[in-house]
This record gives C-alpha cells, structure tokens and sequence, in this order.
C-alpha cells in the first residue's frame, strides 16, 4: 500500500497506486481519471493531487478540469482533506489557462489553510517564473523543496527555471538530484543534457540527451522534444547524418511539429539536399507562421541559390518576428 | 612548432614532450612605464549609456622614430559629471628605454571637450606621417600629423566630424584602391544627452543602462579620401547604408584574396555584417549568406570586438568576434568561398561564457606560428550581479592559446596572475612596443587606468616583423596582403588599419617562425592585386619592404 493513502479504504489506495502508474507510463488521460478517483476518496498525501495536476499539463483539458472541479464543490458531503486538494488544484487550472490573479488568489488561500502544502509553494513558484519574477520564483521552489525534499518534479522545475535564466550550474545541480531521487525521469535527463551542452561538454550532453530519448521510447510517451534536443545537439556538433533517424522519429511522433520539420530541414540543408529541405522548412512555416528560425534557415538557403526576392521577404519576416521577441524578452528582464 | 604534422616530424613528437603552454609571462607595468592615465567615465546616477561603453587605445608612430607610441582615449563632461578640469585625451611618446612620456598638449591632441571613444592612425595624406583620427560624441576629430611633433586639427576641412552622431570604431583603409585611406567611422545608435531613457528597477541601485534595443540604429559612414584634405561621405552610394546598425567593432580585411578589403561589422544586438568590396566603389552585404550575420540558432548576438587572422594557416582571413555573457565569443572559420563557418565549438570556445569581451586580437603570442587569442573582457551593467549573480562588472582577461589542430586551450591562468585581475576592460591593442619581438598588449579599461602587459619570459621561438610602405598603394600598406615561407612553414597575414574595440594596432605584420632561422621567401600582394616577393630575410629582425624595391614573383 502506498504511504498516505491510508485515510481512505483499500479501493481508494489502489486507484492512487494504479493512477501513478499510469502516470508514470505516459498514460495521462486513464491517469486523470484514476487520480481523480483517489483524490475524490480524500487520499492523504497531497501528492497525488499534484500528480493528477500534473495530468492536465499533458492533456490539457483545463476547462474541462475546472468544470469538474466546480461539480465536485457543489457535492455537500466532502472527505477530509479534499477541499484543500481542490483548491490547489484550481490554482493549477487557473495558472495554465493564464488567470495568475485568480491561480494566485487560490494558492494563497490553501497556504492560509496549511502553510506547509509544498504543493502550492511550488505553484506560487510557476505563478512568479511566467510573470518574470525570477526571484520570488526561486525562493518559492525552495520552500517547496524545504518541506518536501523528496519531490522530483520540484527540483526538476527549479532546474528549469535555473536554466531559463542560464544559472547553468545551479540548473545541472538541480536536475542531479531530481534524477537521484528519481532514476527513470526521462525529461530530468534531457535537461540534465542541455545544461551539459551549455557548459561546453558535449560528450556529457549527449550521453544524458540519449538517456532522456531512451527513457522516453521506453515508456512509450510520444513526446518529441528529447529527440529535438539530442538532435539539435548532434546538429550543432555537426553530425548532421546522424541526427536524421531522431528527427525521423520526431516527425512520425508528431507529425504536426513545426520544430521537428525545421530542425529536419536545417541538418538537410547542411547536407546539401536543399530540395528536401525546402520541403521542410516549408512545411514548418505552414505549422507555425510566428516561429523566427525557418525564416532564416529557408532565406538564407534561397539567396545562396539565387531567388533573391523571396530569399529577402522571407529574412525581412524573420527579423521582425526576432525583434519582437527581443523587445518582449527585453521587457520582460528590463535589464540586459 | 606544435604540430605541423609531416610524418617524420610525428615520429619526432612521439619522443618529445610538447609545450603544455606558450611559455609567457606577462605582468602589467603600465604604472612602471610611466603611462599616468586614468580613464574618466562619469559615471552616474544618470546611467547614460555612452559612460559604460569606452574607451578604446592605440598605437601610432607620430614621430616616425620606429617605436610606436601611445595613445589612451578619455571620456568626457556629460550633464551629470562637470569635471574640475577639462579631460584630455593622452599620447605617450615611446621613450626606446621601456617608458613613455606624456606629450599630449605639445601634440595638440587633447581633444575638444567631446566624450572620446576610439582612435584609428593612419597616413591619410601620404606625407610620410601618421596621423590621427578620434571618435566620439557628439563629434569626432581627425588630427593631422605636422611631422614636427604636433598635429593640427583638420576635422572641419576633412568633412568628418559626424556632427551629432555617437561614433565608436574607426578604421582607415583604401577601398577603392586609388592609394589613398579612406575612412570608415561605426556609430553605437541614434543617441544623445537628452534622449537617455531609464531602465531597470525602480530602486536606484536597480537601475541600469539600457539594452540597445531600446534606442535607435544609426549608418556607419565611408568617407571617401578626395586626395585634397577634404572627405567626402559616400555611405550610400558604396551600398553601406544601414540605419538599423548599432556599430561597435570593425575588420577591415580582404576576406576572399581579391586584393580588395571587405568589411566586418560587430553590431551590438542587431545583425553582424560582412561587405565584400565589388571593386566599383560598391560593397555587397552578404551577411547572412556567409553565415555571419546571426548565430545558426537565428540570434542577433551583442557583437561588440572582432579581428581577423589566419588561424588555420589556409591562406584565408577567419574572424573572431566577441559577444556578452551567456553568448559566446564566435571564431568563424573562412570557407574560401565568401562563406564562413562557425568554428566556436569545433574549436574548444564553446562552454559557460560568462564573461562579456570588447577588445580582441588574434596575436601569436609564443611565436610558434599559429595565432593565439586574447579578450578583453567586463561587463556593461555595472550592478549586472545583482541581476545575474554568477556575473560581475569587472572581469579577468581571456587567453586562447591555438593549437595548431583547428583547437585552442584556455591558458589564461598560465601567461601571469595581472591577466586574471578583474578589470572593466574595453580597448585592446598589440604591439612589439620595443622591437624586440615580444608582443605587448594595451589594454583600456573603463573608469580605470590602462594596464601594459609584457611578457618577462624569453621568446622560446624565432620570429620577423615586416613593415610595409606602399608607394603607388596608401603609404601604410593598409590593405596589403603578405605570405611567407619559412621551410615547411607557410603563413598569410595582412596589414589592417582597423579591427579590434574603438582602436588599432601595430601595422606591422608578426610572423612567428617556431625554430625557423629564416624566411625563404615574403610575398606581398599590395592593394590592387600587384606582387612582389623578398627572399632570405633573417628571423629576429625588422625588415621594411618597400613597393617597388621587390623582385618579381613566378608566374602562379
């Protein structure tokens, strides 16, 4: 039986143990709906709540989450424990739809109730890091970590936000425990190999990127993103060959990535098979118009073949778009 | 020699233990050589950009007596800072002896009152002596060299000034190879005193200087040499027409051998730009083409020096630029077709780069024939560690040491504990400063005084110095193209009259021959594609090469 989901009956225990499994194997809709399960029951650990938010990440059916949840309030007769759960889970539906006010509202309230709910020290930490507020951000994951050291995701989510403001040290510090403490987190090993590519350690880089795909191919979670980065590295390494079977796998993964396409068109690009590339770069731009980098990457490919007028409409695109991401980011940090 | 591998030679590697660091020693002695200068950047409460971004060094031989001198540029009075007495620029004359003499105001070159930025030498009207150039804002000055120790300012007749503008680099060159420089002026953006905005937080201490990207871009200027002592700005019609520049470091250098020098620009944010001179009297942007213009991952870095060399003993001219932290300082390798090749991670440059670099020369420090690097570094944002703890205003120094296998080490802890000192470095200058074939090494630092590096080592290898003096081409030599033998060992340089960070260097070429007593054989290219070849120069000496005074080279 797992630690904390005593309170409630044996059903109960079993739909927390069964839910996180399910979690764990990139089953995230059966997931919700068994954690809902275990939650409804007033499981007393409060991770389960957390994991079961962790669900909407994936599914991203946040309305529909703060419908049930609604229902669920209306019920008169609650288990123990559920109404705090509840909240915490509306802060995290209110921070993912972008109310932060309101997600905010809401885990200050479950902290009134208990200020020891690691859970929404670490959700008032995603409140602060979106609003910029690196700081704040990084004092409310180690309150989390203070109570809760034993949370994975949560020093994966302070490695995170350590890398997003390249504190790259303290990032590979970071995800290094999320990773001790949990051995088989496939996205703790991507980042643990970006943080590697950043310092300047390749080999290092690659070795975590290749766990972070294997683990993620060993779970059958068809999420492109670790075979983007280790192909990203292998690109910027010169590799360009071999990352054309992890860009293959990416594209079959999600057919709809605009990065997988443009990653796929650059390392053919580099190949000199522009045809090909064009194909992709082409379709990455139809998959998402606001993306800057297959604008550079099809321009300068077209001025080095000699089609000068789309060549430079499509680089004038690109460096619109990038000076709009500047300024955004610029505004954002009011700093250099 | 590290590795120029012939077989037989490997076999010989195998048995010897190979340097593990180019045998230097620098320590600064600039207080010890009597360079009494200290750089005013008037900094305030005001942040107004311009105090953070100067100011630069050079050398320039005014007195025509074989040693370079010095020359340090001061900031200036802004609305905030009203100095006790007007700052003036200074020119330190080589004394021969190690030291150096103040002789700025006998030289006249003390400047107007402007807040200086850059310098740049060079014999614009061929009369045999150096003459000056002085960037800033809201004016810059050009400086005639009356080749009597004092200079006249000519500002008003030449037509340069740049009245209004922020200028920074300058670097003289002839692009239209008629034998005389022209002048290329960068400028930071559309600034002034009254149009300085505030960013940062609300505290004071919050406070910092503004990112570029809040302000306007401003044009560099090309001002063509009309040959009468006046200039004319052809901006325009040579196609270098960019509004959205935000200019800080040039490499005037002939990047695909034409004999015609081509145009680097280091932008500070906005996109870096590569011009290949079309021998017309116009120039081609092909920066995104080459491959320079953004990083591969579509960034506009904040390019801030840059320097050209042949790293890789091609024949062809590589470029490194230097960038803020977290970005990294960019080694592009020449591809020998008007594209370039990002070599930074190939090339050992790639990790954790914290440091923000201004100043850059590609120097070849241990006279083994491979060029080396070395960055000056410090940051912009004076409070930057309270926004990025691991960052700091003052930074140490950079040493590349080049490998000779396309690879470089980072010696920096191994060349002497001054380079490790954290300074607010901005202009960095290369220099034998005392003809005896150890590269010194000026550095400016921002609201400091400079530091003069020598190394107190003995050379370990053989090296020459060739000086050019052009006679059809501009006096200097700006432009001309050298190539030397020395055995199995063949190296390219060129004589450029701008790179680096708001300053320039020696104009004459250092070739280091590793245990080579001789050159068999200089092939200079002067601008415009003429050759002419010298045979059997010693190592260890100076030898001046005269157009016109060579022999002949064989047909290719």
């Amino acid at each position: 039986m797992l630690a904390g989901a005593s309170a409630a009956g044996p059903q109960s225990a079993r739909d927390c143990e069964q839910g996180e499994a399910l979690f764990r194997r990139g089953a995230y809709q059966e997931a919700q709906e068994t954690l809902w399960s275990c939650v409804a029951s007033g499981a007393a650990d409060k991770r389960f709540a957390h994991l079961l938010a962790q669900t909407y990440r994936e599914t991203k059916n946040f309305q529909e989450g703060i419908q049930r949840l609604d229902r669920m309030v209306s019920q008169t007769a609650k288990p123990a424990g559920l109404a705090q759960d509840l909240i915490f889970l509306r802060g995290y539906l209110y921070y993912r739809l972008g109310d932060f006010a309101a997600s905010t509202a809401a885990l200050t309230y479950t902290l009134e109730a208990d200020s020891r709910d690691w859970r929404a020290h670490e959700l008032l930490a995603f409140n602060f890091s979106t609003r910029n507020l690196r700081e704040e951000a990084v004092e409310k994951f180690r309150a989390a970590l203070a109570l809760a050291p034993e949370q994975p995701e949560v020093h994966y989510q302070l490695a995170r936000l350590y890398y997003s403001v390249f504190r790259i040290p303290e990032s590979l510090a970071a995800v290094g425990k999320a990773l001790e403490l949990e051995p088989g987190y496939g996205e703790a090993y991507t980042l643990q190999g970006l943080c590697h590519e950043q310092l300047g350690e390749p080999g290092r880089a690659a070795e975590s990127l290749e766990r972070g795909v294997a683990l993620t191919r060993q779970i059958r979670r068809r999420d492109e993103w670790p075979l983007l980065s280790y192909a990203a590295l292998l690109i910027r390494q010169g590799s360009f060959q071999t990352s054309l079977p992890l860009l293959g796998q990416a594209l079959e993964w999600n057919p709809q990535s605009a990065r997988a396409h443009y990653w796929m068109g650059r390392a053919l690009c580099r190949l000199n098979r522009n045809d090909e590339a064009r194909t992709y770069l082409e379709r990455a731009l139809a998959l998402d118009d606001r993306d800057p980098l297959p604008y550079l990457e099809l321009g300068a490919m077209l001025l080095k073949g000699g089609e000068r007028v789309r060549g430079q409409s499509l680089l004038a695109r690109f460096e619109a778009l990038r000076k709009q991401r500047a300024a955004e980011r610029v505004e954002l940090f009011d700093a250099r | 020699m590290r590795a120029s591998a012939s077989l037989a030679g490997l076999a010989l590697l195998a048995a010897v233990e190979l340097p593990r660091n180019p045998g230097v020693e620098y320590v600064d002695q600039a207080a010890a050589a009597g360079l009494a200068f200290r750089h005013q950047n008037a900094a305030s409460s005001s942040k107004y950009i311009i105090e953070t971004m100067g100011s630069g060094v050079g050398t320039i031989d005014f007195d025509g007596d074989g040693y370079l001198d010095l020359f340090l540029v001061q900031g200036g009075e802004t609305p905030a800072f009203r100095p006790a007495a007007r700052l003036k620029h200074a020119l330190f004359r080589n004394n021969r002896d190690g030291t150096f003499a103040e002789v700025t105001d006998r030289a006249g070159v003390g400047g107007d009152g402007s807040f200086g930025m850059g310098m740049a030498a060079g014999d614009y009207d061929g009369d045999g002596f150096t003459d000056l150039y002085v960037t800033g804002y809201p004016r810059s000055m050009l400086y005639r060299n009356a080749g009597n120790g004092a200079f006249q300012d000519v500002t008003g007749r030449a037509g340069v000034a740049g009245e209004g503008a922020f200028s920074t680099s300058a670097g003289w060159f002839d692009f239209d190879n008629d034998g005389r420089l022209d002048l290329l002026v960068l400028r930071y953006m559309s600034w002034s005193w009254e149009s300085e905005i505030r960013c940062g937080g609300e505290q004071p201490e919050r406070r910092t200087y503004c990112d570029p990207i809040h302000y306007p871009g401003a044009s560099p200027a090309l001002y063509r040499n009309n040959g009468d002592g006046a200039f004319t700005d052809v901006t325009r019609q040579a196609g270098l027409w960019n509004p959205d520049g935000k200019g800080l470091g040039l490499a005037l250098a002939d990047f695909n051998n034409d004999s015609w020098t081509d145009i680097f620009i280091a932008n500070d944010g906005t996109p870096s730009k590569l011009y290949f001179n079309r021998k017309n009297g116009t120039f081609e942007d092909r920066s995104i083409e080459a491959g320079v213009g953004y990083t591969e991952d579509g960034a506009a870095e904040a390019g801030m020096g840059v320097d050209a060399a042949d790293y890789d003993r091609d024949g062809w001219l590589d470029l490194f630029v230097t960038h803020l932290d977290h970005q990294l300082h960019r080694l592009f390798r020449n591809n020998r077709n008007e594209t370039f090749q990002d070599a930074t991670v190939p090339a050992g440059l790639g990790g954790l780069n914290l440091l923000s670099g201004f100043g850059c020369k590609f120097l070849d420090l241990d006279a083994d024939g491979w060029p080396d690097l070395f960055s000056a570094n410090g940051h912009v944002l004076d409070n930057i560690h309270s926004y990025r703890s691991q960052v700091r205003y003052a930074e140490p120094k950079r040493v590349y040491w080049n490998l000779g296998n396309g690879k470089f080490r980072d010696v920096t802890s191994q060349v002497g504990a001054a380079a490790s000192e954290p300074r607010v470095s901005r202009g960095l200058a290369v220099a034998d400063l005392d003809n005896d074939g150890r590269l010194e090494i000026v550095v400016s630092n921002n609201g400091g005084p400079p530091e003069l590096y020598r190394n107190r080592r003995p050379l370990r290898n053989q090296y020459v110095i060739l000086k050019l003096v052009g006679r059809k081409a501009n006096r200097d030599a700006i432009g001309a193209r050298l190539t030397i033998q020395a055995g199995d060992h063949r190296a390219t340089d060129q004589v450029k009259g701008g790179a680096s960070y708001l300053g320039t260097g020696d104009l004459r070429a250092y070739f280091g021959l590793g245990s080579r007593r001789s050159v068999d054989r200089a092939e200079v290219t002067w601008p415009g594609g003429r050759r002419e070849l010298w045979r059997g120069l010693a190592a260890g000496k100076i030898h001046t090469l005269i157009e016109g005074q060579g022999r002949a080279p064989e047909t290719p």
